[in-house]
């Protein structure tokens, strides 16, 4: 290949900054630098008008030790975290095989099962929360009309967190089209050589499915864990509709990246806001870690 | 191979059609209630078959005098905001793709990292930026930040796209005297064009969306038709449900049209920067 390359190495060298460039400023100045930035303020105090002060490890400790909201966001978003990734990734992955089977139009209904992953999350807060309407809404007279009074979601301090999970595996469609296209990615000879072994189907999910499509369950479930811990759109529209305060009810719904919303954008503590951001991406860094070491004991790839 | 017993029929029936309710049916419900009278919303049963009344959209501007220019805003980002993030990327992933190869290992879990810090996280430290440049309340910040947000993964699509284009094409346009540009243009973007226009669909459908950054960096000037809807689902009284669910309908109905167009470069884009490459 080299013998054809007309390009000198510095010409190509040359060619690839000027094409990358653009590329790498836009994203050193949007995502690197404010990172950087925002890990200073996180040592200092800072409320926009007046310069930064330096503090040290004062706003870590502060929120660990004394911020009446942090422990609560924490968590929140744990619960939220612990009941919704395993959930998804138990419905995606079952939706996953269902149409991994002989079902007619299954491109179709791929598409369809998709769209709640992809609508807007304004949208879709306005649908749950008429949905979760305590009084006249679908889900409450569903429970009516077989005998059950369904509880206040949204403005219940017990139920609207467990709202929030149930409007999130709403959206298992984005998970399930991997799992899905992984299965069909499956060869065939390794069913059939089972089969010729005596397996059954259970045997044959167990230990040939299962090994296959351990890769792409990985990898939901790290996306799944990111996206959890980094909720914020939902919670704020979810919470707000409930006719009081993001957060609300009775923080019932304060998930930690609103918590720090609003130590930034309604109290402008941007340094304590700025020393949240850094322990949830601490947080989230630890955590995927640890997933790609626990990975080695269940996840199976090829070669 | 297949054992095709009845009973397992009837079990992928059932099935496929439970989890159909459970997707379709709330977004059937959004759209047959922008065309309901405010009373038949909540009427139970749901009625499926009743008469359709434009009402809630005659009555959209009075609850929300903003929504209508709100959604031109967002058309206006979201174009801007595809039209930027392709022009970055569209060179980046060439370069990556035929100069530095080595360039992108360990890029899958660079990829992950990008996606590992929420949105929220960049608006603190940008936020003060911004204002310090009174540029809050600018469509222009809200284009630049969606870029932003997006040229990565972009970026690593153009790449993997451009990848599948021989390269043996380009030799022989080289031999006959064509510079880079020329390369690019004549030969490479051509033969990617499905995958540049998917991906272009892929950033607007999420910049019509997005709801972060929109909510911090707009003001009344430049609010997107996300703001909109929150403020009409939060409002000071009671929510008027029926202008609401009209104004969801025509948020919601360009990003299904999109995803019907590009719903299979949806699924590789997913998967970038997954496990397997």
């Amino acid at each position: 290949m080299k013998l054809h390359m007309t390009a000198s190495r510095s010409q190509e060298q040359f060619y690839f900054w000027m094409l990358v460039t653009p590329c790498l400023i836009g994203f050193l100045w949007f995502t690197a630098g404010p990172m950087a930035v925002s890990l200073w303020w996180s040592f200092t105090t800072y409320n926009v008008i007046d310069p930064p002060v330096w503090l040290g490890f004062d706003n870590y400790s502060y929120l660990v030790l004394h911020d009446p909201a942090f422990w609560p966001s924490v968590r929140v978003t744990v619960v939220y975290t612990v009941f919704a990734v395993p959930g998804g990734l138990l419905i995606s992955t079952a939706v996953a095989l269902l149409l991994n089977q002989p079902v007619r139009s299954r491109a179709l209904l791929r598409t369809i099962y998709f769209l709640p992953t992809i609508l807007p999350a304004a949208a879709s807060a306005v649908i749950w929360v008429w949905i979760f309407s305590p009084t006249g809404g679908l889900l409450n007279n569903m429970l009516e009309s077989v005998g059950i009074r369904g509880p206040a979601w949204t403005h219940s301090p017990h139920w609207a967190l467990p709202a929030m999970i149930i409007m999130s595996l709403w959206g298992f469609g984005g998970a399930m089209v991997i799992v899905l296209a992984r299965l069909q990615d499956v060869p065939r000879q390794l069913y059939e050589a089972a089969m010729l072994d005596g397996a059954n189907a259970w045997q044959r999910f167990r230990h040939v499915t299962l090994p296959q499509i351990s890769p792409v369950l990985f990898f939901n479930l790290v996306m799944g864990t990111i996206g959890a811990m980094k909720v914020f759109d939902q919670a704020f529209m979810f919470g707000a509709a409930s006719g009081q305060v993001p957060g609300g009810p009775a923080r019932a719904t304060l998930f930690y990246v609103l918590n720090l919303y609003q130590k930034a954008f309604t109290y402008f503590h941007f340094g304590l806001a700025s020393a949240m951001a850094w322990m949830l991406f601490a947080a989230i860094l630890a955590i995927t870690l640890f997933n790609f070491y626990a990975a080695k004991r269940w996840v199976h790839y090829e070669n | 191979m297949y054992q095709k017993t009845v009973g397992l029929r009837v079990f992928r029936i059932v099935g496929v059609t439970v989890v159909l309710l459970w997707t379709v049916f709330p977004v059937l419900f959004l759209f047959m209630s922008a065309f309901k009278s405010p009373r038949e919303i909540f009427s139970f049963p749901p009625r499926l078959f009743f008469r359709p009344t434009f009402q809630n959209f005659i009555d959209l501007p009075a609850e929300a005098p903003t929504f209508y220019s709100a959604l031109g805003t967002s058309a206006i980002v979201a174009i801007l905001a595809s039209v930027l993030t392709i022009v970055l990327a569209v060179p980046a992933g060439y370069a990556l793709s035929r100069y530095r190869r080595k360039f992108l290992q360990g890029s899958a879990f660079f990829m992950l990292l990008v996606r590992m810090y929420p949105p929220i996280v960049l608006t603190v430290p940008l936020f003060p930026v911004f204002s310090a440049l009174g540029l809050i309340d600018n469509i222009l910040v809200l284009v630049v930040l969606y870029s932003a947000m997006f040229i990565s993964l972009c970026t690593w699509l153009m790449k993997t796209y451009m990848d599948e284009v021989p390269i043996e094409i380009e030799e022989s346009a080289a031999i006959d005297g064509a510079n880079t540009w020329q390369k690019i243009t004549r030969i490479v973007l051509p033969l990617s064009v499905h995958g540049i226009v998917a991906t272009a669909i892929f950033v607007s459908i999420f910049s019509w969306k997005e709801f972060t950054f929109a909510y911090i960096f707009t003001g009344s000037n430049t609010q997107t038709a996300p703001i909109v809807l929150d403020m009409m689902l939060t409002p000071v009284t009671t929510v008027s449900w029926g202008p609401l669910f009209a104004a969801s309908a025509m948020q919601l109905l360009p990003i299904l049209i999109f995803v019907w167009l590009i719903q299979s470069y949806l699924i590789g884009g997913l998967r970038t920067g997954g496990v397997k490459q």
